[in-house]
This record gives structure tokens, sequence and C-alpha cells, in this order.
């Protein structure tokens, strides 16, 4: 069980701030989306308004077909997992999956315990008793473990040291494969993220800079090297998001898609044509200013 | 979680720090009594003050606490605030059973082990009746003070502290008007300047209660149901 998601104009405004201007996306449901922007971009304020934290003023938000605010099924199929969240605090850890049952009908306990035991959770120990990493994977478990259809991360992996986020990304990729379920990543580690996701979304001062899938979005990246004149010709009529040169060489990267003849005639110049990384994409078209 | 489900968990949660708050309740009152048999203290008015007091912290934990748990377990505002209800009511009349009956008990234990006890004012003097009566009134009042401490706490939940500040402002009111129908004397003084109808001086601080009640419901649903839910 999945659930698709449908956000049409979705306005918010705090006082004289714009968090979120006029955003309108669809996200299908069986995915993992990330969701990247840079700080203030208004992710996790998206995130607030998907899981219902905040009722919809300006625009609608339609998931798995209805409203979701005040909405028992939707809101019992939302987890939404983020940093610096104290709900499981003060009870002992295997109490609190215990619990789990009672409010998420789809959560796996056993799944849960093997999973606490991979992150080397404490099952003895109190929640407030843990250290950041052992918490932020906590809540993964939780999240992981619920299988709601729809699951949102929002920088839930913070603490976790790097082992940890490769096992919690291993375990992603598994239960999408036993159990798929919308998820939603909101992350500032994208490289080493990106393999995750199957669509990707960036905000960028409040309002959706693009939204493509994974492979849409890496064919539409290009690093375009070779000697400055060459590359400056070649590159006039194109969008170019960064560019750096030492001595009489020049790279640039290129934001949109080649045609054959232009990659025909990339060649005929000498110049090297290469692919972008999520990353660098993401990085050069949420930069500030004209920096290059 | 069904409905029923949520809200025997809540009245769970809070029996347990209700049982805390009891069990220092019986141990002040045990060092009370052997003080002022030791001449520390004299004449004490018994009442449900502090059980007041307590019932009003739980009540601002609402917010903060139990409305943010629960939401971020996957539970409606609406499921929340019906569960609640439930929860107070049941934790009103439960505490106030219980104090009853504590006060009771040591009124026939204390002086049946040659104490005095430490208040003039005998529960166990006016009988069962009495004894009803004053469950009444306490359970009447802790639900009173549980839902101005979840109005308060709901205050500064939505509004942050400057408004919420408003909200203590906006419940002195109702403590005062509560202190009021709670002095038994003061009040058939002052109904007594507007009618000499017994019934009425009998059942107007009822009624009075019940309309503040009210009120208070009907304000705590309209800040619960929309609640924003901090991060």
């Amino acid at each position: 069980m999945a659930y698709p998601i449908e956000v049409r104009h979705l306005t918010v405004h705090y006082k004289k701030y714009k968090a979120l201007e006029d955003v309108s996306f669809t996200l299908s449901p069986g995915k993992v989306h990330g969701i990247l922007g840079r700080n203030g971009a208004g992710k996790t304020t998206l995130l607030t308004y998907l899981a219902s934290f905040h009722k919809v003023k300006r625009g609608t938000i339609v998931i798995d077909g209805e409203d979701p605010f005040e909405n028992e099924r939707i809101l019992q199929g939302t987890s939404f997992i983020y940093d610096k969240d104290n709900t499981y605090d003060y009870d002992k850890i295997a109490k609190i999956l215990k619990g789990m049952l009672y409010f998420r009908p789809n959560f796996d306990e056993a799944y849960a315990k093997d999973l606490a035991a991979k992150f080397n959770i404490p099952m003895d120990k109190s929640a407030d008793q843990l250290s950041k990493g052992q918490y932020s994977a906590l809540q993964v478990t939780i999240g992981l473990a619920s299988r709601t259809p729809l699951t949102i991360f929002d920088e839930a992996y913070l603490g976790m040291d790097a082992p940890a986020r490769e096992l919690f990304y291993k375990e992603i990729l598994l239960e999408q494969e036993r159990h798929p379920r919308t998820i939603l990543f909101s992350t500032h580690l994208v490289s080493e993220m990106e393999y995750l996701f199957d669509e990707v979304l960036i905000i960028d001062n409040g309002k959706v800079l693009l939204q493509e899938t994974s492979e849409q979005l890496l064919e539409k990246g290009f690093s375009i090297t070779g000697p400055e004149e060459d590359v400056d010709s070649f590159t006039e009529t194109l969008e170019v998001i960064h560019e750096k040169s030492l001595g009489g060489t020049k790279s640039v990267m290129v934001y949109g898609t080649l045609t054959e003849q232009e990659q025909r005639e990339a060649a005929e110049l000498g110049l090297e044509v290469g692919t972008l990384s999520l990353n660098n994409l993401f990085i050069h078209l949420t930069k500030e200013g004209e920096e290059t | 979680m069904k409905q029923s489900q949520l809200g025997w968990s809540l009245f769970v949660e809070q029996l347990k720090w209700a049982a805390w708050f009891f069990g220092i309740m019986i141990i002040l009152t045990i060092g009370i009594t052997a003080s002022t048999q030791w001449g520390f203290l004299d004449n004490l008015d018994v009442s449900n003050t502090t059980s007041n007091v307590f019932l009003l912290i739980i009540g601002l934990l609402y917010s903060y606490g139990f409305l943010d748990y629960y939401f971020k377990l996957g539970i409606s505002r609406k499921k929340f605030f019906k569960a609640s209800l439930f929860a107070s009511v049941l934790l009103s009349v439960i505490l106030a059973f219980a104090m009853s009956l504590m006060i009771g008990l040591f009124e026939t234990l204390v002086p049946a082990l040659g104490f005095t006890v430490p208040w003039s004012d005998l529960l166990s003097s006016g009988g069962v009746l009495s004894f009803i009566k004053s469950i009444a009134d306490y359970s009447v009042s802790h639900f009173f003070y549980l839902l101005i401490g979840w109005f308060m706490g709901l205050g500064f939940y939505r509004f942050r502290w400057k408004i919420g500040l408003l909200f203590i402002l906006l419940s002195f009111p109702f403590f005062g008007v509560s202190a009021l129908l709670q002095d038994q004397d003061d009040i058939a003084h002052t109904i007594n300047f507007f009618t000499s109808n017994s019934l009425i001086i009998s059942m107007g601080p009822y009624v009075i209660f019940f309309i503040m009640i009210v009120i208070l419901i009907i304000c705590n649903y309209r800040l619960t149901k929309d609640a924003p839910i901090r991060l």
C-alpha cells in the first residue's frame, strides 16, 4: 500500500516571510522521492503540511484521493520521522516497540527488533538514555518497521555514523522491495543518498525549482571540458550552471539536454562530455548569486 | 487505535501519575497529623486544593505532552480530544473518590490510634450523604481545574508565550468564580442577596460550575481541532 500525493498551489506565509509560494507537484506512489533544497528553502514546512501538522490555508493537498487533515485513515498511514523529535523519550525501547502495534496497524515488531539489534540499540534502556546516533537509529527503525503507506524522513539520520547510515540506506532498498510505500526523504547528504531516489523534487526559496525522475535529471546534466575558446563558443546557447578554468582549459557544467548534432559538434571540437552527479546539479542549480 | 482504547490508555497513563501524587499526599497527611499531635501545626483546613493543582498541571500537559505525542503516532486531534475528555472525567472522579476515602479513613483511624484529627470540619460527621457530596464536589472541582489547565496549555502551545500569558489572564475570572462558589458561606450570602429560594441557593453554584465547564470544553475543542503540531 502506498499513497499518491497531489499538491496544488500550496502557499504558506509566516507574517511577511514566504515559506512556500504557489507550490504544485504530484508524487507517484510506491517510489522513493528525494526532497532537496538549501537551508530555509521550505522543505520541512512542506513536509509538515504533508503530515498534517498544520491546516492548509491556501492551496490543496490530496493524499490517496482525500484531504489528509484530520483524516483518521491518512494520519494512521503517515509517519513523519524527523530530527529533534522527542516523542519516544522516557519509555524502555522494548516497550516503545511493542506499543507501536497499537498505533500502526502494519507495524512489524520482529523486524523492528531485528533492526534495533543491527543498529546496536540497547533494548533495556529508555529512549532518553540513548546517544544522539542511537536515538536517530531508533527513529528510523520505527519509521521503517511501521510500514506506513506514506513515510517521511526529514534529516532523520542526523547523528548516525557512516556505517549506521549505510545500513539504513540498505534497509530502505530492501523494504521498498518487500513492502513498497511512498517514501519522502529530505536530506543534505545528496551525494550519499542519490542512488536511493526514484524521483527528485528540488525546492528553492519556497518554490518548486524542478521535479524529475532521477534518470531524467541525470540525463539533463553535462560537464564539458576542453580549450577555453571552444568551450565558450560551444556553450554560448546552453544553460551553464558552473564553470571553472585552469590555464587554457575550461570545464563547465551545463543543465539541459544535448541534441545528437550538438554531441557530434562537441566530438568534432575535441571537447570531453561527461555526466554530472545529482549532488553537483543540486549544488549549482540552487546556489546563490552569480558565483562561479 | 480505537477511540475507547485511546481513552483508557490515556486514563491509565494519568492514573500512574495520580498514584504517585496520591502516595505523596498520604505521607504528607500522616506527617501533618503527627506534627499537629506534637503541636507544630493546628486546625488544618482539609480540602482538595492540592489535587486541584495536580489536575491543573495534568491539564497544562495535555497539549505539550499528550496531544503532541499521540498526534505524532497517527491519532487525529478530534480523536485525541474525545479520549482526553473521557480520561479527564474518569480521573477527576477517581481522584475525588480516593481523596474522600483517604479523609474518611484518616478521620476513622487516627482517633482509634489515640491521635487527634488535625482538621475541625470533619467529613465523617455528615455520614454517607456528606461523603457522597464530597465526592461529587471534588469531582466537579477537579474536572474544572483540569479544563482550565488544558485551556492555558493550549494557549501556550498554539500561540507561544506572549499570547499564552493572555490565556492565564483569561483564566482568572474562572478561578475567581470557582473560589467564590467553593466558599459555602460567601456564596450563600451572595445568592441570598438576589433570592431566598432554597433550591436556587443549593443548586445555583452547581449550575454556574456546569456553565463554566461547558464554556471551557467548547473553548478547548475549538483550540484543539486545528491546532498546529510543533516540531
